[in-house]
């Protein structure tokens, strides 16, 4: 029993994650800005500052062992994100706003927005509660 | 907001006996400190006392004061030896010393406050148990813990910690008979005012569709169908993001959150169980009670296995079908409302009258409302119900409710019975506090079993508060426990000069045609003035969009003004009974509490075509 972790690059690459993990598990994504291939800076500040303190969380001892499955998803440059039409906004089982969002998979209530996911408690929180 | 208490008129005292040539007195009446820096003075320090400084009597009793708190003090040589803190001595005036005494319902002076809490004269701190005393002044880890995660319980949390203290907020639910239970929230948000709204709602929808036909719209013929578990996923979906948002606020205010039971293990200490049964102690120098109230179930046989109550009925599996609902309450009619406008044959059994407490004559159109609507209405109490089929977690069972019934035509008392889909329970509400451990530490408690309060202090403990329903004597009702949870911290935490107002509180009970009210009813009105001195104008009108769609609920609206003759016609009570009666009431609940007259409603002149301009 472990953390899993994936990525995926837009939105069919997330269909394809969620395919592979399967029914009935506990699946916990991020999405985040994708990283500018010169750079390798998100082009989304809030993002920037969310990454680092989520991946401190999933590095502790009693979160790493949690039976979860999380994906880092890279929802595109901001011209894509930007599309009113995107699947991230359109698809009525994420219904996304903006970026950076942690949501858990299944649960329609349960997601941390914009500066939340720079709060390491509300992030712990997150994962530890069932 | 909380109303100033200096503002209002000081009790009557009685005129010194030898008072001094009147011009010292009305110096003395200045000096002290000023009212709004003593108040927060005293729930700054550890231990103060307020006195006027004109007696020697005072003075006696504040080295009474000092010598009691100093036999406190430990040998030297135990361990952790009790700091005594010095006592600080207020003088005040005499005119604050009175807004001091309303402010607290403290009668005794000189009066002491022990780390912010007033808790009486001599005699009040000489009842207190010495050993409760030393571990008072001893330090604890929260400055506050609140018990209970509700309405009241969230709203002074998270003001107390915006007062910057240390808070940590319990909230368990206890799962009802059936099983159900819920997030964090309490009882308005889970199982209370915002499905009930969310439902009648949707009743409401369904008539609008029916009206729209006649605006013109082209709708498919025949009867259009309700889903009642696409109702109740989209309202739990709802009460999913309130939990949720609740608990992020809570993290993000700062106030530490504990989904444990609560339970006085110490004056100072509270065991806290988790679900896992888990169990934390924790300490805190005061505590306040929201822990709400839970559905009353009557003593028949079969009451448990066989009924559900509003706490089960927002998230029923299955369709309800043919429902009965037990109890006169507007729980009852509430739910009786939704229930047959989403389509389900409604049938509510009333021990006597409708909506006790409340405006009978409008609780007298409202049962004539209701029935020229459709639904059915049963004088009785259950006696026994029998299972007939057993429900499953897509179907409602069958049961068959027998209850004593008066023959028309011979007199005599008979056996009835019917059959039902779904028995609803609303037959009132009570608090739950045997297992909070009141009894352990001695905070005082009502028959009912609701908290005992000075205001909202305990009348027994000064370092435990309760707010909210569990609160005795106060009106059941959402807003109530979140205004007097902001006011009271402020009070207690930052010594603010604020009481939180409890009369002419503007309420509505969302009946399929709604029904506001602010101020008395008639019978409240005639009690407390004399029937000669009351005048009530009142007017019945017909909604205009109404008309059109030949609504049955036109000949039903309804409004009345009740009026004190001897103070120019002043508005005492508002009651009204039309659609929206909720935003409707609110409105005009400022014009009672800034004393409106009859002649100040004339005065304005109404918004056309409206149902509100009919106020004449």
């Amino acid at each position: 029993m472990s953390l899993k972790l994936y990525t995926a690059q837009g939105y069919e690459a997330f269909q394809q994650v969620l395919e592979t993990i399967g029914k009935g598990k506990r699946v916990v994504a991020l999405f985040t800005g994708s990283k500018s291939l010169s750079t390798g800076q998100s082009w989304c500040p809030d993002c920037v500052v969310a990454e680092p303190i989520v991946e401190e969380v999933i590095k502790e001892a009693d979160v790493a062992a949690l039976d979860v499955h999380f994906v880092t998803v890279f929802v595109g440059n901001r011209e894509v994100w930007r599309d009113p039409a995107v699947g991230f906004r359109t698809d009525p089982k994420l219904k996304l706003t903006c970026i950076p969002t942690l949501l858990e998979v299944g649960n329609k209530a349960k997601r941390l927005l914009e500066g939340q996911v720079a709060n390491k408690n509300l992030v712990k929180e997150f994962f530890t509660e069932e | 907001m909380g109303a100033v208490a200096s503002g209002m008129p000081p009790p009557k005292r009685p005129a010194p006996a030898e008072s001094p040539t009147p011009s010292v007195e009305k110096n003395e009446d200045t000096t002290g400190t000023p009212l709004k820096e003593a108040l927060k003075q005293a729930a700054d320090a550890k231990i103060a006392v307020f006195y006027s400084g004109k007696s020697l009597e005072d003075e006696k009793q504040i080295k009474e004061i000092e010598s009691i708190l100093a036999a406190l003090k430990d040998d030297p040589s135990v361990e952790n030896p009790l700091v005594l803190p010095e006592v600080l001595k207020i003088r005040v005036s005499e005119k604050s010393k009175q807004s001091i005494q309303y402010l607290t319902l403290h009668d005794s002076w000189p009066l002491i406050y022990i780390k912010g809490n007033a808790v009486g004269g001599l005699k009040e701190l000489r009842a207190l148990k010495q050993d409760y005393l030393k571990e008072w002044l001893r330090d604890h880890t929260y400055d506050l813990i609140v018990i209970g995660g509700g309405s009241g319980g969230l709203a002074a949390a998270k003001e107390a910690a915006r007062l910057g203290k240390k808070v940590a907020c319990l909230d368990f639910v206890k799962p009802s008979p059936q099983g159900t239970t819920w997030g964090l929230g309490g009882t308005c948000v889970n199982v209370g005012c915002i499905p009930k709204k969310l439902m009648h709602q949707a009743s409401l929808l369904g008539h609008s569709i029916h009206d729209a036909k006649k605006y013109g719209w082209k709708l498919p013929e025949g009867k259009i169908e309700h889903q009642w578990s696409h109702l109740r996923d989209n309202v739990q979906d709802h009460i999913a993001s309130l939990n949720w948002g609740y608990r992020v606020q809570l993290r993000e205010k700062t106030v530490t959150y504990i989904n444990s039971y609560g339970e006085f293990t110490g004056p100072f200490e509270i065991s806290a169980t988790n679900k896992k049964k888990k169990v934390e102690k924790i300490t805190a120098d005061r505590f306040l009670i929201a822990t709400g109230l839970r559905p009353k179930y009557p003593d028949i046989p079969g009451v448990k296995e066989y009924t559900i109550t509003s706490d089960d009925l927002f998230q029923l599996p299955y369709s309800p079908g043919k429902t009965l609902c037990v109890g006169a309450s507007y729980v009852s009619l509430e739910c009786a409302g939704f229930l047959h406008g989403i389509g389900f044959d409604v049938t509510v059994m009333v021990r006597s009258i409708l909506l006790r407490g409340f405006d009978q004559d409008m609780a007298e159109r409202i049962r004539k409302h209701m029935i020229a609507y459709g639904m059915k209405f049963e004088s009785g109490v259950p006696t026994k119900i029998e299972q007939i089929e057993e429900k499953t977690d897509e179907k409602a069972g069958k049961y068959r409710v027998f209850w004593p019934k008066k023959n028309e035509e011979t007199g005599e008392i008979q056996e009835v019975t019917e059959e039902f889909n779904t028995i609803l329970m609303a037959i009132g509400r009570e608090a739950v506090t045997d297992d909070v451990g009141l009894t352990t530490i001695g905070v005082e408690r009502a028959k009912s079993k609701k908290v005992v309060g000075r205001r909202e202090q305990s009348t027994t403990i000064p370092w435990v508060y309760a707010i909210g329903d569990v609160l005795e004597g106060t009106p059941e009702l959402t807003p109530v426990a979140i205004q007097a949870g902001r006011v009271l911290m402020r009070r207690i935490f930052d010594g603010a000069n604020v009481l939180t107002e409890y009369d002419q509180i503007p309420t509505t009970v969302f009946t399929p045609l709604e029904y506001g009210c602010c101020g008395l009813s008639e019978e409240d009105a005639f009690m407390k003035y004399g029937k000669d001195n009351i005048i009530i104008y009142h007017n019945v009108f017909n909604p205009l969009e109404y008309t059109i769609s030949e609504r049955i609920d036109k000949d039903h609206c309804y409004l009345k003004l009740i009026c004190l003759r001897n103070e120019e016609e002043k508005v005492v009570g508002f009651h009204i009974l039309t659609p929206n009666a909720g935003e409707i009431t609110q409105g005009f609940g400022i014009a009672l509490k800034l004393a409106g007259k009859k002649s100040d409603f004339d005065r304005l002149i109404g918004i056309h075509p409206t149902v509100a301009e009919k106020r004449k």
